[in-house]
This record gives C-alpha cells, sequence and structure tokens, in this order.
C-alpha cells in the first residue's frame, strides 16, 4: 500500500492502474522489469540537491506537479494541428509521435534501405519482444536513476531503429516528439533503442518540440549498441516548451573499433537535465560528444556527460558550450573516467560557456578520474562576457548594439553548429539555434 | 565637416586631451602626427565614441551636430569611419555577412534599399581588386587568421565599400610593407573627392608620400603644438618630435 501523499506514491499508485493497459503485459520479462522499477523509483523517490548528481538541478518542480500518467485516450490538436510542429528539414525517413501516440499520417518510413528497420516502440513490443528483451535495460539499467526508473516502468511509446550489418542507413533517421496536451499536464515516457549491426552506419535525430505554453515532462531514455566497427551519430535537438520540463538519458555502449558521435543542442523547456554515458570497453572505441546549450529567461540546463574508459586504446572527445542570459542558468558536469588498464587512452574535454547578462548563471565541472597512467587526457572550462572590442568594433560599422550582440553570440556557438557532420542538417538545426538565440532574429544570413 | 573645440578628454582620471582645436573642411585630408603617448589615438576613439574615454571639456560637431551624443553606431550611419589599429578578429561571424550587415546598416539609414546578395558581391569584387585582398578571406571568420598586411587592407576595404564622409586612419601604416602600404594609399585616395574628409593618425611621414595630405597638425602634450603644410612632416622625418616638445613647453 503506497502513501498517495508522496509523489513517490502517487507514481506507484499510477502505475498500479495503469501496469495492465502497458504495451507488452502479457510479457512476464517486461512485466516484472517495470515492476522492479517502480519498486527502485518508490524507495529513491526524486533526488534532491543533496544527491551529488543533482546538486545544481532541483527537481522539486517536477515532484510538485501532478502529472497524468494515464494513456492518452483522444487527441485534441491546438490550431495548426500538429504537422505544424513538425520542424522543417524533417524528410523521410521520420517517425512523428504526437502527444506520446505515434502519427502514421505524419511519419514516413516507407522507403528504406534494405537492412534498416524504424519500428515503433510498442509495435516491436508486440510483434519482436525478444530483440527488446535482449536489449531493454542492458544499457540504461531500469535502477540507474529515478528518471530512468520511471522511463522504465511508464515507457509506452518510441523507437526501435535497426541497422543489420555493413548496412549504410543513409539519410538521417528523424524522430520527433510533438508533445503537451490542451487537456491535461502529461508525462511522457519514450523510450528509444538504437542498435547498429557490425560495420554499420546509421544517423539518428531525435526532435522534441511542444506547443506553446504546454506544461509536461518529457522522460527520456535512449539506449545505443554499436556493434564492431559500426558507427552512429546521434543528434538531439530539444525544443520543448518554456513551460515544460525535459529529462533525458542517452547511454551508448561501443564494440571494438565502433564510434559514437553525440550532438546535442538545449533550447526548450524550463527546466532540462541530459545525461549522456559512454561506455568504451573495447579496445579502439571513440566517442565525440558535442553539445550547445541556452538558458534564458528563467530556463534552467544541466548537461551531464559520463565516459568511461574501460578499455585500452580508446578514445573520446567533448566539445560543450554554454550560453546564459536573463536569469538563465547552466550547469555542465564532465565525467571522464580511465580505469586502470585503460592504458593509451585519449580524452580530450573542452566546456566554453558565454553569460550574457548579471543575472545568469553558469556552473562548469569537469571531472577527470584517471587511474592509468600512459594516457593523453586533457580538459578545459571556461565562462566568459561578449568582448567590448568586438562588440565596438561592429557597432562602428554601423551595425545596432543589439544586432552586434546577436551576431556575436551567434558566432560564439557557431563552431558547434559547424561539428554536424551533415551539411543538411546543420542547416535545420542552426536555423533552430539561431531563433532561440537573444537577438537572433534579423540574423537568418549568418548562416549562410 | 568636423569642428572640434578645445576638446578634453579624460582616460581613469588621467588627462589626455587638454584643449584641442581642429577644423577640418569638405575635401581635405589632414594629417595627426606626433609622438607616442601624445594622444593620437585617443581622438581616433573619441571621434569613433569608444567608451571609457571620459570628455571632460569642450565639443566635436559633425556637419554641425554634436558627435558626443550619438552612439558608435550612429555616428557610422552620419558618416564616420575609424580604421582601427588593431583590428579585432571576430570568429564565428563571417567576413561578408558581416561586411554586407554593415553595408546594408548604412544603406538603411540613407534611406537607400538593401543590397541583396547578387548586388552585394558585385560591389566586393569591384573594390577587393583595388586592394588585392585575396576573395578567400571574405569567407572566414572577420580578421580570424589574417596577417598584419591583411587586417589594415579589410580596414580599408571596409572603408571603400562604406564610403564615408570622414575616414579616421589610425596608425594604419604601422606594420606595413611598402606593396601593402601602397595598396592601402591607392584605396584611400580612390575615395577623395571634395565631399569626403580624411584624418590620418600616424607616427611616421612615410605614408604622407602616398596620401598627400593638406594639413600636417603635430599632437604634443594633448593639444596641437604646431600646424603645417605637408612639408612639416618632411621636416618632422628629419628632425623629429622633440623640437615640437620643447616649442610647446616654450610657449605654454
Amino acid at each position: 500500500m503506497s502513501n498517495a501523499s508522496t509523489a513517490a506514491g502517487r507514481y506507484a499508485d499510477a502505475f498500479d492502474a495503469r501496469a495492465p493497459a502497458l504495451p507488452g503485459h502479457r510479457l512476464a520479462w517486461l512485466r516484472d522489469m517495470r515492476r522492479g522499477a517502480i519498486d527502485a523509483f518508490s524507495r529513491s523517490g526524486f533526488p534532491t540537491p543533496r544527491h551529488e548528481h543533482w546538486k545544481y538541478t532541483n527537481v522539486a518542480p517536477i515532484e510538485k506537479r501532478a502529472f497524468e500518467l494515464e494513456a492518452p485516450s483522444s487527441r485534441i490538436t491546438p490550431a495548426g494541428g500538429p504537422g505544424a510542429h513538425v520542424p522543417k528539414g524533417c524528410a523521410s525517413p521520420c517517425l512523428v509521435f504526437v502527444d506520446g501516440r505515434v502519427d502514421h499520417d505524419l511519419s514516413d518510413v516507407r522507403a528504406l534501405p534494405s537492412g534498416v528497420r524504424i519500428e515503433d516502440f510498442t509495435h516491436v513490443v508486440e510483434h519482436d519482444s525478444g530483440f527488446l528483451e535482449d536489449r531493454l535495460g542492458r544499457i540504461v539499467p531500469a535502477e540507474r536513476t529515478a528518471f530512468t526508473a520511471l522511463n522504465a516502468a511508464f515507457m509506452d511509446a518510441g523507437a526501435v531503429v535497426r541497422v543489420a550489418p555493413n548496412t549504410d542507413a543513409g539519410a538521417p533517421v528523424h524522430l520527433v516528439f510533438v508533445c503537451g496536451s490542451p487537456e491535461c499536464e502529461r508525462a511522457y515516457h519514450p523510450r528509444i533503442v538504437i542498435a547498429a549491426g557490425a560495420g554499420a552506419r546509421v544517423a539518428v535525430v531525435e526532435h522534441f518540440v511542444g506547443y506553446d505554453d504546454a506544461v509536461y515532462l518529457d522522460n527520456v531514455v535512449t539506449e545505443v549498441e554499436v556493434a564492431e566497427g559500426a558507427a552512429v551519430e546521434h543528434y538531439k535537438v530539444q525544443r520543448a516548451s518554456t513551460t515544460a520540463y525535459h529529462v533525458a538519458a542517452l547511454q551508448a555502449k561501443l564494440a571494438a573499433g565502433a564510434s559514437f558521435h553525440s550532438w546535442a543542442v538545449s533550447l526548450g523547456a524550463r527546466l532540462a537535465r541530459h545525461d549522456i554515458d559512454v561506455t568504451l570497453d573495447h579496445e579502439h572505441a571513440r566517442c565525440s560528444l558535442d553539445g550547445l546549450y541556452v538558458a534564458n529567461g528563467r530556463q534552467h540546463v544541466d548537461f551531464h556527460t559520463n565516459v568511461e574508459h574501460v578499455a585500452p586504446q580508446c578514445e573520446s572527445r567533448e566539445y560543450y558550450k554554454g550560453i546564459a542570459g536573463g536569469r538563465g542558468r547552466g550547469v555542465f558536469n564532465g565525467r571522464v573516467h580511465v580505469h586502470p588498464h585503460a592504458q593509451k587512452t585519449e580524452a580530450h574535454q573542452t566546456n566554453r560557456n558565454l553569460l550574457l547578462s548579471r543575472n545568469a548563471e553558469i556552473d562548469t565541472k569537469p571531472q577527470l578520474e584517471i587511474h592509468a597512467d600512459d594516457v593523453k587526457c586533457s580538459h578545459g572550462a571556461t565562462i566568459g562576457q561578449l568582448d567590448e572590442q568586438m562588440l565596438f568594433y561592429l557597432r562602428t560599422r554601423g551595425i545596432p548594439e543589439s544586432t552586434a550582440r546577436g551576431m556575436l553570440t551567434y558566432g560564439f556557438a557557431r563552431d558547434v553548429v559547424e561539428r554536424i557532420n551533415r551539411p543538411d542538417l546543420r542547416e535545420t538545426i542552426g536555423t533552430a539555434v539561431l531563433a532561440h538565440l537573444p537577438g537572433g532574429d534579423g540574423l537568418r544570413e549568418i548562416l549562410e | 565637416m568636423l569642428e572640434i573645440r578645445d576638446l578634453r578628454v579624460a582616460v581613469d582620471g588621467k588627462d589626455i586631451l587638454i584643449g584641442l582645436d581642429l577644423h577640418v573642411a569638405p575635401g581635405e585630408v589632414h594629417a595627426i602626427m606626433g609622438p607616442n603617448g601624445s594622444g593620437k589615438s585617443t581622438l581616433a576613439h573619441v571621434l569613433a565614441g569608444r567608451e571609457g574615454y571620459e570628455v571632460t571639456g569642450g565639443e566635436i560637431l559633425f556637419e554641425g551636430h554634436s558627435l558626443l551624443d550619438l552612439e558608435p553606431e550612429e555616428r557610422a550611419c552620419a558618416g564616420v569611419f575609424l580604421a582601427f589599429q588593431y583590428p579585432v578578429e571576430i570568429p564565428g561571424v563571417n567576413n561578408t555577412y558581416f561586411l554586407k550587415a554593415a553595408v546594408n546598416a548604412i544603406r538603411r539609414h540613407r534611406g537607400q534599399s538593401e543590397l541583396d546578395a547578387m548586388d552585394f558581391l558585385t560591389l566586393v569584387r569591384e573594390k577587393l581588386g583595388v586592394l588585392h585582398l585575396d576573395e578567400s578571406l571574405l569567407r572566414r571568420g572577420v580578421n580570424v587568421g589574417f596577417s598584419g598586411g591583411e587586417k589594415k587592407r579589410n580596414e580599408i576595404f571596409q572603408l571603400a565599400l562604406m564610403e564615408p564622409k570622414l575616414a579616421i586612419l589610425d596608425e594604419t601604416d604601422s606594420g606595413l610593407d611598402i606593396d601593402a602600404l601602397k595598396d592601402v594609399a591607392h584605396g584611400v585616395n580612390a575615395l577623395r573627392s571634395p565631399e569626403r574628409s580624411t584624418i590620418l593618425v600616424t607616427h611616421y611621414q612615410r605614408l604622407l608620400d602616398h596620401i598627400v595630405p593638406d594639413r600636417v597638425h603635430v599632437l604634443s602634450g594633448g593639444r596641437i603644438a604646431v600646424s603645417g603644410g605637408s612639408e612639416l612632416a618632411r621636416e618632422l622625418e628629419s628632425r623629429g618630435y622633440d623640437w615640437v616638445r620643447e616649442e610647446a613647453a616654450a610657449g605654454a
């Protein structure tokens, strides 16, 4: 018997009520996984700032909200329809989810190269559960955090992307989540599984968008399995409503000679937390993690990265930039853990931040734990402001101060955008970034 | 064009200019010379509107209106241009984008239609040739990775694009080899017209062999100590600045 007056009790009760209707309820292993997860959550509850990993990010506002946890019953869409919220440039193949359910009209996964499968999570649960039984929770264990536990308990939508060995999936796969419901404040628990076979190549883009003023919680878990010699690019564009909450855990596990590139931008949400974890437990695996976070108004955004160098001769590179204006707050915590046998590790981390206002705040913490002696590791973290000399120079050329500030702000962010390997994505995402930057309006041509 | 009366400027509480008078008529080229620390660059920056320079007295009239009331961008739109001694590098802001934004900001102010990408490119190509600037520099960040000479050429390139009424060149000749110096001079001379005025701030006479000034002023001790024609520059080259300082001291 749970205590409904606490948040944990509320979630546990909601789980009990909904469990029989969750996807895969007939599958014992999935039932057990969900039960184990909600029990873990009931024991832990939401983290507090006393917890080291949540020191700068207080999730009390999420805890206090009584998010709707029932499945969406009907779909009421705001003016313009959900299609208007699908970001431009999301060409085929794409899977679009509206208010927590796949929208077949907006999705297009028909003309896929042979060996590439892009499916709705619930479909795979129903028709190919064996694939998921071997994978769900193997990369991101349910009990990792309170949020991953909640995701494991309630996961009811999402995508499974599979690429057969030695197959190039070609054009990026777009997964679009249009969130927010006009009828209630809902919590969404999408689960994304990406599995690239040996020697395969694939790029996946997760887009999160929301209706204006909608209050909701995205609680996402993405598990990425990169087999021997495979290459996965993962892009994340977080543009949730500025009244919403977004919590996401992304973890990749790399086989020998595999590579993983994570590129993430966090622009929306009142509070956003991104956990990015990579495990390099086979030789010659390499990952590069790039990201940009923007916190304006009263936005709070937190990136926690963690690279586990378990095997020797692996390489990791991180390049993150943050911009905070208004009363915005940015947090970066980059942990690199080099295990005792991980000789010849190369690990480099850079985090640069730009403060645009007196009341903005950035907390950055590189965290290198090195237990091997033959390694090359570096890190650097900076926090600065717009350069007065640059500003003056632009103004002496007739450029108004606000425009000049916008140009310099985008100029700061630009090299992160340029780390997007695919030109079409670079333009789409660059446009989205510009639209969210202070003074970004009217700078459209700066992207050219 | 420009009328400076009894200008007094302090930086960090220290008086730099202590009563400077200067009159520049339309079409004239004036050289401001003087030893290091005499306040030449301060004058250039005050004209452009740089923060951190406290005007404690006097006035600056540009076409009859006070410049001191205007923001740097408003001065630029009014027709004042400063070519910097040390042009700043601006990573992430593409040079072409910057130049087009600048040209169009001025055009908007003048009530002219903005140039589109094609028209702008035509204008750019026309002006680039004069300065022997490589077109590849346009695709880089503003001044990023430019050599000293390229930075100075880029300044004069901007001058050519923006066609100001009053151009102020702050030590544009410093650090230039003879080819770059000639290109810069050529760029400036090409713009000379009865409506446009130029102030050359320089330590050395050699630029004045290529851009012949109508008037030469020597700044010393925070005010203009000596003025003359272009022959004054040659005299300074042979005699140095000490005699100016001595005369100024004797006069004071």
